[in-house]
């Protein structure tokens, strides 16, 4: 009898059962599925970050001994070419570009089950890019400068190429770590078509600006220039800084939306309190060089009441501190491989074509040079002038000590005691986390 | 008695009656207090016919002559002898025996079973010892009264309904709180919404055969409530409770802090050595404590050294904490009145009750008001078989919290006000203080036509206008059919939900709208732009919540032969419930008028006070969600009682949920349980007449327990595109891919005896359970190369033991009586399994509160840093570093062996219970309950240089730094350093001269009571009592020195309370 009652209610009920349950737990839950889920996935761009530790252990930006206690701990040890980094806790600088793999993973993973077309070829593309940008800012900070002699035995960094969380992968080769960002960039080249209007979503040009930047770190310069070109004649627009208030608060805009024409990628840096005013000062010599009639001096710069240089020349307006491809990086780039290749008269004029844009109408004189070697140096100290703060100066450095003309050695006074970086030091290549060693038991860089 | 019986039968006789035959008597058997006895055994005497009791409690039996002799009996009552005679109806009412252990019913939620025949682990609270305590919510009422629960004191976990642990905590880190179950239905909504008053009993369900009914939510234990019905034929009945409890005004003494002098002089010492250089340049104006503002006066020659001295020392003797306890606080008053009418006829009951609370919080500003109203009747249809019962249950709340609470006081910020603030001036009136921004810039600003921007904390306390109103409802319906004798169907249905509705008005006069206006305020040469307007900015928030649960079940209860007793059920169950909320916000809000203002919130703006800030939006409040959560069970259960003497028992349930969204087949899982029990006193070999009652049971099965934040997908947020600064929406990976999500299972073995000495003198019941977690959810570090950090998967197993004793002795039994009870529970749960390792030892062990899982370990272990003393020279404290004493601190922290850790133990009390004496005098009883708590370490705050040294008010160990050689002698608080050292401060409050023994014995309560109760039936009041109840009545034994309850290092304590009630039946 009991049966007979329970019966039809029980298969009323698992009849029922599966859509029933099918029901999400939450409606903000989403399981990506769709390409404007893969793409809003990609559009996190905090979770794009690069690292930004290196500028904090590199010659822009200096600091009292009050600004220096204000930082946290890793910034400090930092600062100071420590030993130990990280005391025993994580470091965004690791993390972060690889949460960017992962979300680049994802993507690449998922899009297989979607329609072909443009808008999935975009998307491929810039999951390429994405991965591409965060491998090359990893191998700056934690792998060592590329020789293309040593490549092949020294190691970079794991490629990680699945989402697979439970699978990790040991330090790849220098060079295959180099060729995994080149071959990705060259995908992203193919498949990116579109431009658009959020600059956090690279464009084609920026594929082969961020080529031409990966192949100088590796000392390639004809590919160099050859990327770099590809770059620029895809998208090769200059702020005129005649145009820019300099005594503006803040020289450019904040939103990768309305983001200057010079910006080809728009992305910045994991946040540190180092880059906050007032717990910095611009490196006296850095913010000496500026010639007179130079725009850049009071459009990268302002001082606080007490005399304290600060920076407000980022591309990324208030919201910290610019990362991403600009083009006249482009144009630096490739004056600096036209110079390497001995072509004085190019690289001189990509430097002019720059220079004439940050100075006061009228003022700028060409700068000229009798030999390629001088032009290089001219290029290498606008390098430094031009791109402040970009995250670029530590892979210019690492890249630039491995030349007798160009060795500099890095001193800091803190607390009565002298700090030195040398060229060519293990300390130029960070230690990786330790929770990153502990699990997956990759081999830890040498200090 | 006798009475009792000619008074009901007299009620009888007047009804309609029940339908007889010739030949036949008939008549129902209840208890004496009032409850019905479903399968009561009805006998001839002298021969073997017989029935038993339905589950009204009725009977009918052929009689063989005229008149006869009926032996009623049913479990747990005393067997009473009737004299019947044909065509009469009886009514018999039957006294409870005086065996403790029987007159017990538990009710498991999905049935009621009598405590002998049960072989699971239960602990009742009734109504009388439910009662004792006068808290206006149910939980708290079963604090120190029940083994095997406890609070945890001090521990708020978010998005939890309790913090009560039953047998340990059973996992990590999904829900840890025991299932609340109210009349039959799993009930998620607010505890403070059921009415205690309404109350009848509550039965804690503590081991596998108890609680795994419940299936995958019981791993945690379950809490069974059940509101009170009427009893069939019974007169109306009013009943009237009343109590008023005012409870002590927070004391802000309490947490020890600096003097404001020590922080005087410290802002002194920083300001000589140009520590506010960078506040005093910053472009934010940050405000700076008027001692500062005087220093940097006198620096400027705006006033002299001399008059900047005599005013900083006059703020030397200001606390502000008196200001709190003058304006901030009262003494709470919390007020209850309940009614409740019940009646019953033959064929109906009813039962009515409305109750009315009203509470003035402690903090001035805040109260509470609740109307509760319920009514429930249950009708008896065709001819007995089916009885209909329906119950409706509202709760009405107001909250106002318009109180000014102490995170409101802040000078920036990050830190809190100065010590030495004041709310009034010298002659009284509401005083400004630094708040937030310069002074002198807002007086700049004041100046240029911003709004007054000043920071007056008693002209804020009127300008906040916040109250949320909730309804709560549940409509149950249930149809219950008796097939066959001993077979019956029943079908339940419950609507229920709640609706609540927020309403955080702030004035335009307050400080935050003010703020809001100005920051936002664009100074151009055609005058003040305000893109947020001037007018009340107005928040509201909708939260409903809705849904229903439905139940098919089948009851079989059948007594064969006589000595062979089965009981099951079968049935499934469907629950859905729907959580929708909804908030926004709107600027300009006119009350008058009821309008508001449309406001920019995608363009940025520049920020007023620091124009390089220009990325400014408005701030927009709001946000919506919906979440749904259903779940469809099978369950089946089913008891075996031989003889009275040997049971068994067993249970088994499936549940499936949408909650993993992963393959059916891993959605659900099975549990099931298994039981036997042995009433060995009624054996016939057994003759200890010492020990009339002595039972032992085992059971063994599993319970289950999820965590609904998973999902066995990658999963995605999406952020609100203008929410994100650049203003494009995008998406949060929150979950990666894990297939192979499982539910987390708690396996329970539990070993029982009850017994009772010869007339009552000692009773009591021992229990050993043995409880092993598996699957449990937990957090596996990741290698940061796969995008993640830690991951979230079954990773864990524990094991627990444990015991819980409650014994009652009758010391004296007569006109004075004094009772004792004692209880004792012992829980122990450790890691057995747990993968992951650590990458961050100190971290993970020393700062995260209950350390790290850690196999052999307790759950909730306690460690620190070792810790070498205090340097003689300069009192520095020092660590141990490869066994050689160190003050290397960033190595002392860079910890990378556990086995360079102290561990202490638990930090949650593994011994813990209360021990309650009650003497009572003719109308007049007392009663007194201690609380313990053994076993366990608590971790005390100190001082940090690091606040110290940048002028925040620090801790009061402060005072008792090392300042001299020989000081490290008398204390282990470490000298002050020249500048910051964050690592010595992290050593130091991590190491372990700062754990100490947590265990202490508490005065919880003391309650005296006058009662008195109708001699003859006929008197208007039938019985009332008056009483007086006192709580929270201190530590009055503790292991560790100083001023602090262990339970309460940073926290302050609940604080002392009185009540007055009485309590009265018409």
């Amino acid at each position: 009898m009991k049966k007979y009652l329970i019966w039809p209610i029980l298969a009323m009920l698992s009849g029922c059962q599966d859509s029933f349950l099918d029901v999400k737990p939450d409606k903000a839950l989403v399981v990506p599925r769709t390409l404007a889920d893969y793409q809003a996935v990609l559009d996190n761009f905090d979770s794009m970050n690069s690292p930004g530790l290196n500028l904090i252990a590199g010659d822009e930006f200096t600091a009292s001994f009050q600004q220096f206690q204000s930082w946290e701990y890793v910034e400090r040890q930092a600062y100071l070419w420590a030993d130990d980094l990280y005391s025993g806790a994580g470091s965004a600088d690791w993390d972060v570009p690889y949460k960017a793999v992962f979300a680049a993973n994802l993507v690449m993973e998922g899009a297989g089950k979607l329609s072909p077309g443009p808008e999935l070829s975009n998307l491929m593309g810039y999951a390429y890019f994405y991965r591409a940008n965060a491998f090359y800012g990893l191998a700056q900070q934690f792998a060592p400068p590329y020789e293309a002699a040593s490549a092949r035995s020294q190691l970079g960094i794991p490629l990680k190429l699945t989402t697979e969380v439970t699978k990790t992968v040991p330090r790849a080769s220098l060079l295959d770590t180099y060729q995994q960002i080149l071959a990705d960039l060259r995908q992203a080249a193919e498949l990116i078509t579109a431009e658009s209007v959020w600059k956090n979503r690279p464009s084609r040009a920026a594929a082969y600006a961020l080529m031409a930047r990966v192949q100088l770190a590796m000392g390639d310069y004809e590919s160099a220039e050859k990327s770099a070109s590809a770059s620029l004649a895809l998208s090769g627009k200059l702020v005129d800084f005649n145009d820019l208030d300099p005594a503006a608060k803040l020289s450019f805009p904040n939103s990768p939306k309305d983001a200057n024409q010079e910006v080809l990628y728009y992305n910045r840096m994991n946040f540190y309190l180092f880059f906050f005013t007032p717990y910095y000062q611009v490196d006296y010599s850095l913010y000496a060089s500026y010639g007179s009639g130079d725009l850049r001096k009071q459009c990268y710069f302002d001082t606080l009441a007490d005399g304290t240089v600060f920076y407000k020349g980022s591309y990324a307006g208030s919201f910290g501190f610019f990362s991403g491809l600009a083009t006249d990086e482009v144009y630096l780039t490739r004056a600096e491989s036209y110079a390497r290749l001995g072509n004085t008269s190019l690289a001189l004029s990509d430097l002019n074509a720059l220079l004439v844009k940050r100075f006061k109408n009228g003022v700028f004189k060409p700068l000229v040079a009798a030999t390629a070697e001088q032009a290089l140096r001219l290029v290498i100290a606008e390098r430094k002038k031009e791109l402040v703060a970009r995250g670029l100066r530590w892979a210019d450095l690492r890249r630039l000590n491995m030349q007798e003309a160009f060795k500099t050695t890095l001193r800091r006074r803190h607390e009565g005691k002298e700090y030195v970086l040398a060229p060519g030091s293990p300390r130029y290549t960070f230690p990786i986390p330790s929770n990153e060693v502990s699990t997956s038991g990759i081999q830890q860089n040498p200090r | 008695m006798r009475r009792s019986i000619l008074f009901i039968a007299f009620l009888l006789s007047c009804g309609a009656v029940w339908a007889q035959k010739s030949g036949e008597v008939t008549g129902r058997v209840r208890g004496a207090d009032g409850g019905i006895l479903p399968g009561a055994s009805v006998v001839i005497k002298g021969t073997r016919n017989g029935t038993m009791a339905d589950s009204l409690g009725r009977f009918r039996l052929n009689l063989s002559a005229d008149t006869a002799t009926l032996a009623v009996s049913f479990i747990g009552y005393q067997t009473k002898e009737v004299r019947a005679s044909v065509a009469r109806s009886l009514d018999i009412e039957l006294e409870a025996s005086s065996s403790q252990l029987s007159e017990v019913i538990v009710s498991i939620g999905y049935q009621q079973l009598p405590k002998e025949r049960a072989t699971g682990s239960f602990a009742q609270v009734d109504q009388k010892l439910f009662n004792r305590s006068v808290g206006p919510d149910v939980i708290s009422r079963l604090a120190d009264v029940t083994p095997g629960l406890i609070f945890n004191r001090g521990i708020v976990k978010p998005g939890s309904q309790t913090n009560i642990s039953i047998r340990g905590q059973s996992t990590i880190f999904a829900k840890a709180d025991p299932l609340i179950v109210l009349d039959n239905f799993p009930y998620t909504g607010d505890l403070n919404a059921i009415n205690p008053n309404d109350i009848e009993s509550v039965t804690v369900l503590k081991d596998a055969a108890a609680a795994s009914i419940w299936g995958a939510q019981s791993a945690n234990g379950v809490i069974v409530i059940t509101t009170k019905k009427a009893a069939y034929e019974q007169p109306l009945r009013v009943s009237l409770n009343t109590s008023l409890t005012v409870t002590q005004k927070p004391d802000p003494f309490y947490l020890p802090r600096m003097s404001s002098s020590q922080v005087i002089d410290m802002e002194q010492l920083l300001f000589s050595r140009g520590y506010y250089k960078t506040a005093e340049n910053s472009p934010g104006k940050p405000a700076l404590t008027p001692v500062v503002e005087l220093l940097i006066a006198a620096r400027d020659g705006k006033i002299s050294a001399g008059s900047a001295d005599a005013q900083i020392n006059a703020l030397r003797n200001v606390d502000v904490r008196n200001d709190y306890r003058k304006y901030l606080y009262r003494n709470s008053v919390n007020q209850q009145y309940a009614l409740s009418l019940q009646g019953g006829g033959k064929a109906s009951r009813f039962h009515l009750s409305a109750g009315y609370d009203k509470g003035l919080s402690s903090q001035i500003g805040n109260s509470s008001e609740r109307v509760t109203v319920s009514a429930n009747n249950d009708l008896t249809l065709l001819k007995g078989k089916a009885e209909l019962s329906t119950g409706v249950y509202l709760t009405r709340q107001r909250m106002i919290d318009n109180a000014l609470g102490l995170s409101y006081f802040n000078l920036t910020s990050t830190s809190a006000v100065y010590p030495y603030a004041s709310f009034t001036d010298e002659s009284g009136n509401p005083a400004r203080l630094s708040h937030y921004y310069r002074n002198s810039f807002l007086d700049e600003a004041a100046s240029k036509g911003l709004l007054n921007w000043g920071f007056v904390p008693l002209d804020e306390m009127g300008y906040r206008n916040y109250q949320t109103r909730q309804l709560d409802y549940r409509i149950n319906t249930g149809l219950r059919y008796k097939i066959l004798p001993g077979l019956s169907a029943e079908g339940l249905f419950q609507y229920t939900g709640s609706s609540s509705r927020g309403w955080r008005q702030q004035n335009q006069k307050s400080w935050t709208v003010r703020d809001l206006v100005n920051r936002f305020t664009i100074a151009s040469e055609t005058g003040l732009v305000r893109p947020v307007p001037v007018g009340d900015v107005l928040d509201q928030s909708a939260v409903d919540v809705s849904g229903y649960f439905a139940r098919a079940q089948a009851n079989f209860e059948k007594t064969i032969l006589e000595k062979h007793q089965l009981t099951a059920i079968a049935g499934a169950e469907v629950r859905d419930l729907g959580t929708k909320s909804n908030a926004w916000r709107s600027y300009g809000y006119d009350d008058a008028l009821g309008s508001f203002q449309q406001v920019d919130y995608l363009s940025t703006f520049k920020s007023y006070i620091n124009p390089a800030s220009a990325s400014n939006r408005i701030p927009q409040y709001g946000g919506m969600s919906s979440l749904t959560d259903r779940f469809v069970s099978y369950y089946a259960n089913a008891a075996y009682t031989f003889d009275g003497r040997y049971l068994i028992s067993a249970s088994g349930r499936k549940d499936m949920s949408n909650l993993f969204g992963v393959n059916a087949n891993q959605r659900g899982v099975p549990l099931y349980s298994v039981g036997v029990g042995w009433n060995v006193h009624q054996e016939k070999f057994f003759h200890a007449r010492w020990l009339p009652q002595l039972k032992l049971r085992a059971t063994y099965g599993y319970n289950g327990n999820i965590d609904r934040t998973l999902s066995a997908y990658t999963t995605a947020y999406y952020s609100i595109a203008s929410q994100t600064e650049i203003g494009l929406p995008y998406s949060l990976i929150r979950n990666p891919p894990n297939p192979d999500l499982r539910w987390e299972r708690v396996r329970m073995m539990n070993f029982g005896v009850d017994f009772k000495t010869a007339a009552g003198r000692v009773s009591g019941s021992i229990e050993y359970y043995i409880k092993k977690g598996f699957d449990l959810i937990g957090d596996a570090p990741l290698a940061p190369q796969t995008g993640l950090t830690s991951y979230r998967g079954n990773t864990a197993n524990t094991s627990g033991r444990g015991i819980d004793v409650l014994l009652t002795s009758n010391n004296f039994q007569g006109k004075f009586s004094w009772q004792t009870q004692f209880i004792l529970s012992y829980a122990s749960i450790k890691v057995s399994k747990y993968l992951p390792k650590s990458s961050n030892l100190r971290g993970d062990y020393v700062v995260s509160a209950n350390g790290y899982p850690t196999q052999g370990r307790y759950l909730t272990g306690m460690y620190s840093l070792p810790s070498a003393g205090l340097d003689p020279e300069n009192g520095d404290p020092r660590g141990w570093l490869d066994g050689k004493v160190s003050k290397n601190y960033s190595a002392l922290l860079a910890v990378a062996d556990l086995n360079s850790l102290v561990y202490h133990g638990s930090s949650r009390p593994l011994v813990f219970g209360g021990l309650r004496n009650t003497v009572s005098w003719r109308n007049w009883s007392l009663s007194a309950n201690i609380g313990y708590r053994l076993a366990y370490y608590v971790r005390l705050p100190s001082v940090l240089y690091s606040q110290v040294l940048t002028g925040v008010t620090a801790h009061g160990d402060f005072s008792k730094r090392w300042k001299q050689p020989g000081d490290e002698l008398l204390t282990h608080v470490p000298s002050m350093p020249a500048s910051t050292n964050t690592n010595r401060d992290l050593f130091y409050t991590g190491s372990q001269d700062l754990v100490e023994r947590a265990d202490h014995l508490r005065l919880q309560d003391i309650r005296a009571g006058y009662s008195w109760n109708a001699v003859s039936s006929g008197s208007f009041i039938r019985d009332f009592e008056i009483y007086a109840y006192a709580a929270n009545l201190g530590v009055i034994w503790k292991e560790m020195k100083g001023s602090l309850d262990p339970d309460f290092v940073d926290t302050t304590p609940p604080q002392r309370s009185i009540s007055l009630g009485i309590r009265a039946n018409f």
